[in-house]
C-alpha cells in the first residue's frame, strides 16, 4: 500500500509533513548542490567501516550492508552541524514538540553500494541502551537519484508504506521510533548522511 | 447485592508472585503480563460484553464499507464506565499502572476513550491490518492495552502482531493476558481462520509525547 512519491508535492522551500497518524517531514532543497558537494567531499574524506548492528556479533549481512563513516564535530564541518541544529529547531517546533538535548552523536556518513547490494531491513533506531535516546531521527540526501537503482528510504507512518524524497539535498526527517528500511541498491552508489537527535525518554 | 456486582478486587500485594512481567527490551516493543486477570473475571466481562449491541467497527468514525474491509473486519461494541462496570475499570487501571512504572514510566492521565469490546469471527475472516494507534483523532493515546479474553485453543489465527524490527512479534496468546505497548508502534490482528476471538483494547491518554 504505497502512497505517491512525495516529490509530486509542489512544494518550493521548507519542511512539510505528510502520513496521518505518524508525522513525516519532508525539506527538498534543504542544502544546495555546492553544499552537498562540500559533505560528500568531506564524508568521502574519512575512514569508512563496514557497519555493524549495535549488540550483534553474528554475521548481519541479511539485516544490513551499508559502508559507514563517523563525522564528528570538528571546525571543518562545524557548519554542517550549525545549520543542522537551526534546522531541527525548525522542524520539531513546526511538528514534533520533542524535549531535545541536541546533536549529541556523530553523524552518519552512509554509503549503499550497488556492485554489494547494499541495504538496510526494517527497523526501529530506538531502543538501544548505550548511547543517548534517540528522539528524532533525520536523513539527507546526497546522491543525485539518476546515479543510482533502488536503495529507496522506506518509512511505515502507521498508515502505509512512505517513500522518502530522493532529490539530491532534500532533508527527511520522522520521530525515532517510526519504522523505516533502505531497499537494496542494484546498481550505482547512494551516500546519504544520518543524524539523530537526542533527548531525554519519551513520557 | 447481586454477586454479579460484587468487584473481584485482589490487592496488587496478593496478585504479585503470579505476575511475570517482560521487560522492554530492543527486541521486545511490548509489555506483558500474564495471567493479569482471572478466569472468573473474564467470565463476568465476557458476560457483560457479550449483552451488548455489537457493531460493525468503523474507523475512525469512517464507515467501514467495501473500501476498509481489506483494513478491518471488526465487531466492536463498547464498555461504558458504570456502577456495574466500575470494577473492570478499576482493575484495569492497576494493571496499566504496574506496567506503565515499570516499563515506560509514560506520562498517563486516565482512560481516554471507552473500553473496546472486540470480537473477530472466524466465519467472516475478521482482521485488522497494520497500523497504529495515533493519528489525528487519537493524537492523544499514549499507551494502548489488549486483555486476551479467548483460550488459545478456540481459534485459529488471529494473533496479535508487532512490526518494530526486520522481524515480527507476535504477543502471547493465553486467556487473562494484557499486553502492552506504547500507541505509536506500528501492530496488527491476523485473519482468523477459526472459531472466535474476544478481546477488550483499552486507550490511555496523557500530555503529548515530548
Amino acid at each position: 500500500m504505497s502512497q505517491e512519491p512525495a516529490s509530486l508535492f509542489d512544494v518550493k522551500s521548507g519542511p512539510f509533513a505528510i502520513g496521518q497518524a505518524l508525522r513525516v517531514c519532508f525539506w527538498k532543497n534543504a542544502f544546495t548542490p555546492k553544499e552537498v558537494d562540500a559533505i560528500v567531499a568531506y564524508g568521502d574524506g574519512l575512514e569508512p567501516m563496514r557497519a555493524e548492528i549495535a549488540g550483534r556479533k553474528d554475521n548481519t549481512d541479511h539485516m544490513r550492508i551499508t559502508r559507514v563513516a563517523w563525522m564528528e564535530r570538528k571546525p571543518g564541518i562545524e557548519w554542517l552541524f550549525a545549520r543542522l541544529e537551526q534546522m531541527v529547531l525548525q522542524i520539531n517546533a513546526q511538528f514534533y514538540n520533542y524535549d531535545l538535548f541536541g546533536l549529541v552523536e556523530s553523524f552518519q556518513y552512509t554509503v549503499y553500494e550497488g556492485a554489494e547490494g547494499g541495504h538496510y531491513g526494517w527497523h526501529v533506531d530506538v531502543g538501544e541502551k548505550n548511547y543517548e535516546p534517540r528522539k528524532i531521527s533525520l536523513s539527507l540526501q546526497l546522491s543525485d537519484p539518476s546515479g543510482y537503482e533502488g536503495g529507496d528510504l522506506i518509512l511505515q507512518a502507521g498508515d502505509g508504506e512512505l517513500r522518502a524524497e530522493k532529490s539530491r539535498g532534500a532533508l527527511i526527517a520522522f520521530p525515532s521510533f517510526v519504522l523505516h528500511r533502505v531497499v537494496p541498491v542494484t546498481w550505482g552508489t547512494r551516500k546519504s548522511l544520518v543524524i539523530w537527535v537526542a533527548g531525554p525518554e519519551f513520557r | 447485592m447481586d454477586d454479579m456486582l460484587v468487584p473481584p478486587y485482589f490487592p496488587a500485594a496478593i496478585r504479585k508472585p503470579a505476575m511475570t512481567v517482560q521487560e522492554l527490551s530492543p527486541n521486545l516493543p511490548y509489555a506483558c503480563w500474564e495471567g493479569a486477570f482471572t478466569d472468573s473475571e473474564l467470565d463476568r466481562i465476557e458476560a457483560h460484553g457479550d449483552a451488548l449491541a455489537h457493531d460493525k467497527a468503523t474507523l475512525f468514525g469512517r464507515d467501514i464499507s467495501e473500501e476498509y474491509s481489506e483494513i478491518r473486519i471488526t465487531r466492536t461494541a463498547w464498555i461504558k464506565p458504570s456502577p456495574q462496570t466500575k470494577w473492570i475499570y478499576d482493575r484495569m487501571q492497576s494493571v496499566v499502572r504496574t506496567l506503565n512504572d515499570r516499563v515506560w514510566q509514560f506520562d498517563i492521565s486516565g482512560f481516554s476513550e471507552d473500553f473496546q469490546y472486540t470480537i473477530y469471527q472466524g466465519s467472516e475472516g475478521g482482521h485488522y491490518d497494520w497500523h497504529v494507534d495515533q493519528g489525528d483523532l487519537a493524537k492523544r493515546r499514549k499507551l494502548s492495552m489488549s486483555l486476551q479474553m479467548s483460550d488459545p485453543s478456540s481459534y485459529d489465527g488471529c494473533d496479535l502482531q508487532f512490526h518494530a524490527a526486520n522481524h515480527i512479534d507476535t504477543a502471547p496468546r493465553s486467556r487473562g493476558a494484557v499486553i502492552a505497548f506504547p500507541s505509536y508502534v506500528l501492530h496488527r490482528v491476523t485473519p482468523i481462520t477459526r472459531g472466535i476471538r474476544k478481546s477488550i483494547v483499552v486507550w490511555t491518554t496523557g500530555p503529548k509525547f515530548r
